[in-house]
């Protein structure tokens, strides 16, 4: 299976929300949706207080519980990767996957009705490009790449930094990883 | 102290209501499912048992309205729907891992054992309209005629099958609940038998209503009865299991203990849906009347549906993940007057 994964650095994300931008820019997503959110977690007790940014989206899961509730098929992986894809010619709309993502990160497209969610720009991806969010980013926090390939910038970051993933508990096998 | 802010907006029901997954149309889909599953179950027992005579209204008249009822139910299925020109999609694909895969399929299946069964019944059950369908033009003599002689003829394995395929659509309706891990308080596998026995409870009200004999209607309360009990004892090891459950299931328990949905879980399912028609049908153990009968049947069909209104509203409040949301839209909504939505855009 193509691995791929995005790390993202909270140390130097700024929180500027260009990453919402410009998925918006790049997939079409219509007025007052979002594939992707920027959450400002603030931890510590006065006056010791820590703010970090982190830029979510859906987690590309390898073991994706959206996939396995749809229905019809329409809730499939990418040509073998653990990308995460909606076929709209299939899509019901039944909504079981959004019931089913632990990190809520899928929508009902308006008006169409079929289910929307982060693609990791699947369409700039098979180019060989970066996804919209990574290759806007002006703080260059944002990273993107193949975990098969031991030298690829993304395997380099998770081996050399301390990093997580958001719920890994869930089993759902997260693949957008956050570097502390 | 731990705070998560969303600095963006995001499309989430729980950071805008109405983006809710499911809604009324679902609730009313699994009552209605599980509804025609006990009429399905009931009826295939007394034709198998051969208890036509003592419960003539459920062996011929309740395959029929069940029928109905489940055609109800997958209409208010398909209003859920968000793109329905799609719905045909469920029939190119099986896909093991999803219940709602599943459903499709057994519904599928369901609709021409309950046709038969209906056609069955008809002769006996409904005279008029097997006589009117007997003298359609052209398919009346060539194929409804037959197909209710034939139906008539396997009847018996028939109701067998109907019995299997009830008990499979009545705890589908819960298990499609309680196959998302990604939702604290639907992840038991007790609904499903909780779902099962509820349909099985509103079938047998249904079928008190519709009684033809006044044996028929004692016979069906005494089993109501039976299923109320279990029905309580399984509700109650479901709030057991969420109470001992990880933190997440502990968390979302008290949206039922305490939360929104209260008021309408005590008093409109466990008293008047449950605790009230327990005691009636108590009260009715050696006689009863069909006023009484109707009160509690009328009940339990009442609590039959807002359980599954409960938890369906409930389960999906529930998440892994919570934000709190720094755009207040119903203060940013009286600052605006344009009428646009503040949380469409930042």
């Amino acid at each position: 299976m193509t691995h791929y994964a995005m790390v993202i650095d909270t140390r130097t994300c700024i929180g500027c929300t260009d990453c919402v931008d410009a998925c918006r820019m790049e997939n079409n997503v219509p007025e007052g949706l979002c594939y992707d959110w920027v959450v400002e977690v603030t931890t510590g007790r006065y006056p010791d207080l820590k703010t970090e940014f982190r830029s979510e989206r859906c987690n590309h899961c390898s073991h994706a519980t959206c996939v396995e509730a749809c229905p019809t098929g329409a809730s499939q992986y990418w040509n073998g990767s653990n990308i995460v894809v909606v076929d709209a010619t299939k899509c019901t709309g039944c909504k079981a996957c959004i019931a089913a993502c632990p990190y809520d990160a899928r929508l009902i497209m308006q008006p169409q009705g079929y289910i929307g969610k982060c693609t990791f720009c699947v369409q700039r991806v098979q180019y060989g490009m970066d996804p919209a969010c990574v290759a806007v980013c002006p703080a260059h926090a944002m990273h993107f790449g193949l975990l098969d390939d031991p030298t690829s910038n993304v395997s380099m970051l998770l081996a050399e930094r301390k990093n997580y993933t958001l719920h890994p508990e869930t089993g759902n096998q997260p693949n957008v990883f956050y570097l502390r | 102290m731990r705070e998560e802010v969303l600095a963006s907006v995001l499309a989430n029901p729980r950071v805008e209501p109405h983006l809710a997954i499911w809604g009324w149309q679902i609730a009313t889909y699994l009552f209605l499912g599980g509804l025609a599953a006990g009429l399905l179950v009931f009826s295939g027992w007394a034709v198998a048992t051969r208890r036509v005579g003592r419960a003539p209204f459920a062996a011929n008249r309740a395959p029929l309205i069940g029928l109905v009822v489940l055609a109800i139910g997958m209409g208010t299925l398909f209003l859920d729907l968000e793109r329905k020109i799609n719905v045909w999609r469920f029939y190119t694909h099986l896909n093991p891992t999803s219940p709602m895969s599943w459903g499709a399929w057994i519904l599928i299946v369901v609709f021409p054992v309950f046709a038969l069964l209906a056609l069955a019944g008809l002769p006996d059950g409904f005279p008029r309209l097997a006589s009117k369908l007997r003298e359609l033009p052209v398919i009346g003599k060539s194929l409804v005629a037959p197909l209710i002689g034939m139906s008539g003829v396997i009847r018996g394995p028939l109701a067998i099958v109907g019995i299997g395929l009830g008990v499979a659509l009545g705890i589908y309706t819960g298990v499609l609940l309680s196959g998302f891990n990604a939702r604290p308080f639907w992840h038991s596998a007790l609904l499903g038998p909780l779902f099962l026995v509820s349909g099985l409870s509103t079938g047998a009200a249904l079928l008190i209503l519709g009684a033809a004999t006044a044996e028929e209607r004692h016979l069906f309360s005494r089993i109501d009865l039976g299923l109320i009990i279990v029905e309580m004892a399984l509700v109650f090891l479901f709030l057991i299991d969420m109470l001992n459950g990880d933190a997440l299931q502990q968390h979302s328990v008290f949206l039922v203990l305490g939360g929104d949905a209260t008021e309408l879980f005590w008093i409109g399912f466990i008293g008047l849906g449950l605790a009230v028609p327990l005691t009636l049908e108590t009260a009715m153990w050696q006689r009863s009347t069909a006023l009484i009968a109707g009160v509690a049947s009328v009940l339990v069909l009442v609590g039959g549906f807002l359980l599954r209104d409960v938890m369906v509203t409930t389960g999906q409040q529930t998440s892994w993940t919570s934000f709190h949301n720094q755009f207040n839209a119903s203060l940013l909504a009286k600052l605006r007057t344009d009428g646009e939505n503040p949380n469409g855009r930042f």
